[in-house]
């Protein structure tokens, strides 16, 4: 055993399948853990032969309700948190409104967490897709989640070959 | 003796419309419709408009305009409150906490949220007026959740000691991702299914407080009812969601691939037509619906229906039709799926995709399980009359107290000086009232 650590990857987040020609960067790039953050991206890049990582091999719910709890017991504390009124009144009124908002937030932040927690990368890249993209929200909730855990993120687009 | 139906928004007026034609039949209960607003982005405020032959009430038949000018005022003190206290929002314990102080720093400077104070205040004000004009015994509210009905009308209701059943639409019964935040405070639940009755008791409500009653909405499927096509032809319901591009993609690709097993896409009837759908179409032959026809009529033609989380796919279950819900995120389904009927209807890759039409295509497709989407149907209208006559001719007779610990809830607030409209009394909410609710990760 000599003893030498393994340097921290970097990991790329990926929501979407790139076009083939440019897929070569991400695979040949040893210092790149690739992580798919949706099930059809999972699906496609199996079927492409390409290593991944599926996101909810850092955090899986089959459920929302762990999810609903932790947003209901973040509230409840933030209220506490603050003794003015009517702020508190108002903020239990619009607490389902808020929850409904944030539950994907608390997804992709456990994610997020697992992700720093287990891989320790030396730099977070994020798939940098247009807005029309169906894992464009998924993409930002997960740069809004590194950014409050203090972890900067880098755009990733992939490069012509 | 009147039965107040308080709130419900303009999408979920036709799945009470069956128990509001029971009632008005009834001896002894008499409906009256107050409608509630809700909001979206692309269209504003909406209030929804009574059912015609029901007797219909409005909330801010209640307030003058002196009253009305208070609640405005109200509101852009409370807009400008919640702006600057997210805005000085300390550094916050945890992540979570820091998350939701930034959703909602977001949230109050949207460009619509002095429309949207404003109308919650206004709610707030006229349905405290108008619950001491008509003192009401029971009001039934859509549910206990909502910042423009449920949970504000449940609210302002609660300090009058009215009794409050949520007779649960469609939506709030079927999606899993709906969250329940906060103690639950109604006294009683009629809900659609026993998934959602347990997601109540889950979050602590009492087993007595909730009644499954099916889905009225669904009743009248029952004479709609015609037999199922043999299998080959799909259609897939856009509703404007994320990968709806992609799935159609999928099954194009899917389906193509077997003769004489054919695609139609639905498009939404109130959502323009996707470019891409026009692109895919000319390239694929993708056949498209008029945007106008009925859903029932192209589900008469079908087999199987596709969509992700669409009303039709239970609509199509119960007419005996298959059903196949794509699912590509990775987060959590937000439809219920009955677990039994999960394995063969979800598809969360283009191969899982193709393996649902294969097996439809070979006879082994599945409807949606009707026990477990629609209980009680097509009779659903006669169980939840059943149970809501139950429920208020016991109302008066006993303050049963609300399904979780009690909540000392805030009165309405007035902006004018004590002694003029409103009440003026503010009570700050108890520290150790609000229900705890039982961990489960």
């Amino acid at each position: 055993m000599s003893g030498r650590r393994t340097p921290p990857r970097r990991v790329l987040l990926l929501g979407t399948l790139p076009q083939r020609r440019h897929r070569a960067t991400p695979v040949s790039d040893p210092s790149i853990r690739l992580i798919s953050i949706s099930r059809r991206v999972a699906g496609q890049l199996d079927a492409a032969g390409v290593p991944h990582t599926p996101s909810q091999v850092y955090f899986h719910a089959d459920a929302w309700t762990g999810l609903h709890n932790a947003v209901s017991q973040t509230v409840e504390a933030l209220a506490h948190h603050r003794n003015d009124t009517p702020p508190a009144a108002w903020l239990d009124d619009w607490s389902h409104l808020l929850g409904a908002e944030l539950c994907d937030a608390f997804y992709w932040t456990r994610v997020a967490e697992q992700v720093l927690c287990r891989e320790r990368p030396s730099q977070v890249l994020l798939q940098r897709v247009r807005a029309s993209d169906p894992t464009f929200a998924a993409l930002a909730a997960l740069r809004s989640a590194f950014e409050v855990l203090g972890s900067a993120c880098a755009d990733w687009r992939p490069a012509r070959s | 003796m009147k039965l107040y139906f308080v709130g419900f928004e303009q999408a979920n007026v036709g799945d009470i419309l069956p128990v509001l034609e029971a009632l008005r039949a009834h001896p002894r209960l008499e409906p009256v419709f107050v409608p509630g607003t809700d909001f979206k982005p692309h269209r504003g405020l909406l209030t929804a408009r009574p059912p015609a032959g029901i007797d219909a009430q409005r909330l801010e038949s209640a307030l003058d305009s002196v009253q009305v000018a208070d609640a405005e005022r109200r509101a852009r003190r409370l807009c400008g409150e919640a702006r600057r206290w997210t805005a000085s929002e300390p550094a916050a314990r945890s992540v979570h906490q820091r998350l939701l102080a930034a959703q909602l720093d977001r949230y109050v400077r949207r460009p619509e949220m002095a429309s949207l104070f404003r109308a919650y205040t206004v709610i707030e004000r006229a349905a405290d007026a108008w619950a001491r004009r008509e003192r009401p015994r029971v009001v039934v509210l859509s549910e206990d959740s909502d910042y423009l009905r449920g949970r504000l009308l449940a609210r302002v209701f609660a300090a009058h000691g009215v009794h409050i059943v949520c007779l649960t639409p469609w939506y709030y019964s079927t999606f899993r991702s709906y969250p329940l935040v906060g103690a639950r405070q109604a006294h009683a639940y009629l809900v659609g299914t026993p998934a959602h009755a347990r997601r109540l008791l889950a979050s602590g409500v009492a087993r007595r407080c909730v009644h499954v009653v099916g889905h009225p909405g669904f009743d009248a499927l029952a004479a709609q009812a015609s037999p199922t096509p043999p299998p080959g032809h799909f259609l897939y319901a856009l509703q404007g969601l994320p990968w709806e591009r992609e799935i159609a993609s999928d099954l194009q690709a899917a389906v193509g691939e077997h003769a004489g097993a054919r695609l139609t896409i639905k498009p939404h009837p109130q959502l323009p037509l996707p470019t891409w759908l026009v692109g895919l179409s000319r390239r694929t032959g993708l056949r498209t619906a008029p945007a106008r026809q009925p859903a029932i009529e192209l589900v008469r033609d079908t087999h199987c229906v596709v969509a992700q989380t669409s009303r039709l796919l239970f609509e199509a279950s119960l007419l005996g039709r298959r059903v196949i819900v794509p699912h590509y995120d990775a987060t959590p389904l937000r439809l219920e799926v009955p677990d039994r009927d999960a394995p063969a209807a979800v598809a969360h890759s283009p191969a899982e995709l193709g393996e649902r039409v294969r097996a439809v295509l070979r006879g082994r497709g599945r409807a949606l399980s009707g026990a477990a989407i629609a209980p009680y149907h097509p009779h659903a209208t006669q169980r939840a009359v059943q149970v809501l006559e139950e429920l208020a001719l016991t109302a008066g007779s006993s303050r049963a107290a609300p399904t979780s610990r009690t909540v000392r809830r805030p009165r309405v607030q007035s902006e004018s000086p004590p002694g003029s409209a409103g009440n003026g009394r503010t009570e700050r909410p108890s520290r150790k009232a609000t229900a705890a609710h039982p961990r489960t990760d």
